[in-house]
């Protein structure tokens, strides 16, 4: 950049407004639905979306980090469904927020057709998980379930991809590899954010 | 998780390109309705920040031909919006916000989305030449160009970036 691009970018970065509409992407579930309920035929042919609005819906559902419950034994996670449940707090460590040492439980239930794998990044940047075969990782009835260990600070985020045959290979960067499922005819299912502080 | 990882850059695009930003709330929602009825189509050559921004280019030019034929006059920058501090609030704060909103307003609308891009969300010049259908040379000169008058102006508010 140069000297004039940066001197604007730091004032326009560091003025500008307050997020103080939490409700908007509420409000656009809701248009989505308006016009689906409108016009069903017109979803027929993107057939991507419904799973992805409504994975995005039912993870609105899904309560925040902070309130993950502990334990164990819950039942089959719905389809399109990404479950989070802490499993183990860092030594010293108390409270419902996550924390750097925490192990996490992610589940998640699998479509029938295609290869799924689940893919767990922080801050959009970094893949800390693969689950393709790694050890930390359980495919069975229909399900992969996951246990994490989280070692640094940051915002994750947890993916399920699905392709129809094969699945590209993840680069680390979120916004690329959703990219290249979804150029590859695949699904991705996404989980809230978690935070760990 | 589109949402939440862009929703906040777009509206803030969105505002600076129209000068409003109950508008610009307005355009996000439109901006990702329209992204998720999409992404079907979406061909992943190129990142999906960049077809996302896309959107709300497009969308945003939409809205300020909208306001021209509905208002036939300029858009009004210096309006209060719900976005306007409290009294308490720190006064040079809302003056500086003004002044930039004022002062990118009055840029032609090819430069000022530019500029946004360039400046504000970290676009590389290739990225916003295939965005803005134009060479990345052309972007290069427009944002030097749109940079200097903002600067200047912003001067003459006694913003000094």
């Amino acid at each position: 950049m140069s000297d004039d691009e940066r001197a604007i970018a730091r004032l326009l970065a560091g003025t500008g407004l307050r997020e103080d509409d939490q409700e908007w992407t509420q409000a656009v579930f809701e248009a989505i639905d308006r016009r689906a309920s409108r016009s069903t035929p017109r979803w027929r042919p993107l057939s991507i979306l419904v799973p992805i609005a409504a994975a995005a819906a039912a993870v609105l559902l899904l309560p925040r980090a902070g309130t993950i419950p502990a334990g164990e034994g819950l039942p089959l996670p719905v389809l399109g469904r990404i479950e989070v449940e802490r499993l183990a707090a860092a030594p010293g460590l108390r409270g419902d927020d996550l924390h750097p040492g925490d192990t996490i439980r992610v589940r998640a239930r699998l479509p029938a057709e295609g290869r799924s794998e689940l893919w767990i990044y922080r801050e959009a940047r970094a893949l800390v998980l693969r689950c393709a075969g790694a050890p930390q990782c359980e495919r069975r009835a229909g399900m992969l379930a996951a246990e994490i260990r989280l070692d640094a600070p940051g915002t994750h985020q947890i993916l399920v991809v699905t392709g129809p045959g094969g699945l590209p290979g993840p680069t680390g960067k979120l916004d690329d590899d959703v990219a290249a499922v979804i150029a590859a005819a695949g699904e991705v299912r996404l989980s809230e954010s978690i935070e760990v502080r | 998780m589109l949402m939440d990882a862009y929703g906040p850059a777009v509206l803030r695009y969105c505002e600076r390109m129209l000068g409003d930003l109950e508008r610009a709330r307005d355009v996000r929602q439109i901006v990702f309705l329209q992204a998720y009825e999409g992404l079907g189509h979406f061909e992943g050559r190129s990142s999906l920040r960049t077809w996302l921004f896309g959107i709300a280019r497009h969308r945003s030019l939409d809205a300020i031909k909208s306001a021209r034929v509905r208002r036939h006059e300029p858009i009004d920058s210096t309006a209060p919006t719900r976005d306007d501090p409290s009294p308490s609030a720190d006064v040079r704060a809302l003056a500086v916000q003004r002044a930039i909103i004022e002062c990118l307003q009055r840029l032609e609308r090819g430069v000022r989305e530019a500029v946004l891009l360039r400046c504000q969300d970290g676009f590389s010049f290739p990225e916003l030449g295939r965005m803005l259908g134009a060479r990345a040379g052309t972007i290069e000169a427009r944002v030097r160009r749109g940079t200097q008058r903002l600067r200047r102006c912003l001067e003459h508010h006694e913003v000094r970036p």
